[in-house]
């Protein structure tokens, strides 16, 4: 487990990615600094309300990350976790090891799903550290309206990052699933990442909304409830339970795949 | 009259989804008549609660406008919200329309008493409010960055209907279209008359509360409304989810329902409501003439569709009726009705939709061109505007209402 983890964060692109992410709040502080305030109801959610506090960096930072680029990091990493390994011809080495397909499966599973903690981490650290430097901190508006001070606000910002770390935790069981499928990576972060993008599309579709709760990117933004006054659960726990589903599913779809499957490379 | 009563029975059938009772719910035995005086005897006044609605009145689904377009509305009118009561058919109040047509809603509710009200209609990433703490009616949109107070001339005012029992659904300060089951079954049931026939359903749970099912099919077949069902809370004659069924459907064209409920008073700190630094405020006093600007909300509108002239001719100051055209839209149109029940044909006269507003994108958005003007067609009711402004509307066909304003 160890080191699997430290060979994912010791790979360069592991980094890039996290960089990259933590690059978008980055942008959007100084773009925001150097332009100033963009237009009340216009733009991304939130965004004409960092001028006056630089906690909502990171609000707006979530709302550009989750729909595309946090999909898009999580896809590579959870489309390589087994695919990669065969890709390179490693697969079979770690199999001779006694430690069962099963457990490989879960250290990999695990590897991914501390891959999308650190993914939301980077954004919120980078979002808070950009938001606090360029713009003033204090009393945070919730979307109810109602003042919450700073701390009560990072507060409400860490619940929303462990929301959207959840909402991830589908997508990388779907990528490990595909990843076992296949031996090439780049093809199954290609499915992954094309697939976070056709239950949104499918999700945006009105005449499709008997499926809609069951998308596993259906609750996605639904991390606003947590900014409410008082605090709207119900999403959260919608999609806790989604996100659950999605792991057992394709966590045992992925397992009945790699269990049977003959590994050549 | 049935046809007024639709709006209630439109806004509930919104939420109703999965009514189904998987168990069997044991209450006492009682008759409709006993049911609808136990909904009639409904003294609730506090709760907290998240209702759901939605619809499915067989309209295309069109983007909700929702955040933003309650601000911008006020913005747009001179006057704001008053002078917006004025006229509900602004184009922001239009798009609204729209949204809580074709779009379903999230929306939490609080009360303590007639003077504290709580509504916020969740949004995606943003969220209406609408808070009323004594005097002050404070509505805060959270998309726009708009605030607006409104002070009221009397800090309690009495409500229309029975005093003292305020129902839930009496949210008069409710942001856009949001009918709530109380306000819905009210209507329904102030419009009952013999032409209804009454039953009771199984009885069925909403939101953890058992609830008798009353049922209310029109008897007539000239109606397109099957059956209207509201679940009555057995404890205390709540109202906690009406749904109503487009005859020969089998789903709900319309429900409104709690999906949680408390039966107890929200914090204090829930109606205490300062609006946050950077946003836009507007103050102003409500006029000493006791308008109703709750009642001109879109929501009465659609849930009253054959009420769409009154609330233009709500504000007219005692103006005397005005044939010309141009100015008819200002002055009272005299509304008649013709049918009888549930087929009730509610008809306002030429002018009363403006000109200029029939032309507007917004309504065109709406409406389609038929024979006879522009008409909204719905699974539930019908709206019919002729080239000179008159509006017909009803929970007819479409045809009926061609063929009344032919009689002309």
């Amino acid at each position: 487990m160890a080191s699997e983890l430290s060979v994912m964060f010791r790979r360069r692109r592991t980094w890039a990615m996290l960089a990259a992410l933590a690059a978008i709040p980055v942008l959007i502080a100084v773009a925001v600094r150097v332009t100033g305030a963009g237009q009340s109801g216009h733009g991304p959610a939130f965004l004409d309300r960092i001028t006056q506090n630089g906690l909502f960096v990171v609000l707006t930072a979530l709302v550009l990350c989750t729909p595309l680029f946090l999909p898009l990091t999580v896809g590579v990493v959870a489309g390589d976790t087994v695919a990669g390994e065969a890709g390179l011809g490693t697969l079979r080495y770690l199999l001779v090891a006694p430690a069962g397909r099963a457990r490989l499966l879960l250290v990999k599973y695990v590897g991914a799903a501390v891959f999308c903690l650190a993914a939301t981490a980077s954004v919120l650290l980078a979002g808070t550290v950009a938001g606090l430097a360029l713009f003033p901190a204090g009393p945070v508006p919730l979307l109810s309206g109602e003042l919450v001070d700073g701390w009560t606000a990072e507060g409400r910002i860490l619940l929303v990052g462990a929301f959207v770390c959840v909402s991830l935790l589908g997508l990388a069981a779907v990528g490990l699933f595909i990843s076992t499928l296949t031996d090439v990576p780049v093809g199954a972060m290609a499915a992954t990442i094309a697939l976070a993008i056709a239950a949104q599309l499918l999700d945006a579709l009105p005449q499709l909304d008997w499926l809609h709760p069951w998308l596993f990117s259906h609750w996605w933004l639904g991390f606003a409830d947590l900014l409410r006054q008082p605090v709207e659960w119900t999403s959260f726990g919608n999609n806790a339970a989604l996100q659950l589903g999605y792991v057992l599913v394709f966590g045992a779809l992925a397992y009945g795949r790699f269990a049977t499957k003959d590994v050549l490379s | 009259m049935p046809a007024a009563a639709m709006p209630a029975v439109i806004a509930a059938a919104v939420l109703a989804g999965p009514l189904q009772a998987s168990a069997r719910i044991d209450l006492p035995a009682r008759t409709p008549e006993q049911v609808l005086a136990l909904l009639a005897g409904n003294k609730v006044q506090q709760l907290s609660g998240t209702l759901e609605e939605t619809a499915s009145l067989g309209l295309p689904q069109l983007p909700d406008l929702g955040p933003g377009s309650t601000g911008s509305s006020g913005r747009a009118t001179p006057g704001g919200p008053a002078a917006a009561a004025a006229n509900p058919l602004t184009a922001g109040n239009i798009s609204q329309l729209l949204g809580f047509l074709t779009t379903p809603h999230t929306v939490r509710v609080y009360l303590d008493g007639p003077a504290n009200q709580r509504v916020q209609v969740l949004d995606t990433l943003a969220e209406r409010d609408v808070i009323r703490h004594g005097p002050t009616v404070w509505t805060y949109d959270s998309g726009a960055n708009t605030a607006t107070e409104l002070t009221l001339p009397n800090p309690r005012r009495p409500k229309t209907g029975a005093p003292g029992a305020l129902a839930p659904g009496s949210f008069e300060w409710a942001p856009g279209a949001v009918p709530t089951p109380a306000a819905l079954a009210a209507e329904v049931v102030k419009g009952m008359d013999p032409s209804t026939q009454l039953s009771l359903g199984s009885n069925t749970t909403v939101a953890g509360h058992s609830a008798y099912v009353l049922q209310l099919v029109p008897r007539t077949g000239a109606s397109l409304i099957g059956k209207v069902s509201i679940a009555v809370d057995s404890g205390t004659g709540l109202p906690l989810r009406v749904t109503v069924t487009a005859r020969g459907q089998d789903s709900a064209a319309l429900e409104v329902g709690f999906s949680k409920l408390e039966l107890t008073a929200p914090p204090a700190s829930t109606f205490l409501f300062t609006p946050p630094p950077g946003t836009s405020v507007t103050r102003k006093s409500q006029p000493a003439v006791p308008t109703k600007p709750g009642g001109f909300t879109p929501g009465t509108v659609i849930t009253r569709p054959g009420a769409i002239a009154t609330p233009l001719a709500a504000p007219a100051p005692g103006a005397p009726a005005n044939d010309h055209p141009a100015v008819t839209h200002h002055a009272t149109p005299k509304v008649a009705t013709s049918g009888t029940g549930w087929a009730t044909i509610v008809e306002a006269p030429a002018g009363t939709v403006p000109a200029t507003l029939s032309g507007s994108p917004a309504l065109a958005q709406l409406l389609q061109p038929v024979a006879g003007g522009h008409a909204l067609s719905t699974t539930l009711f019908s709206v019919l505007i002729t080239p000179d402004g008159a509006v017909f509307a009803g929970a007819v066909p479409l045809a009926a209402l061609q063929q009344a304003a032919a009689a002309k």
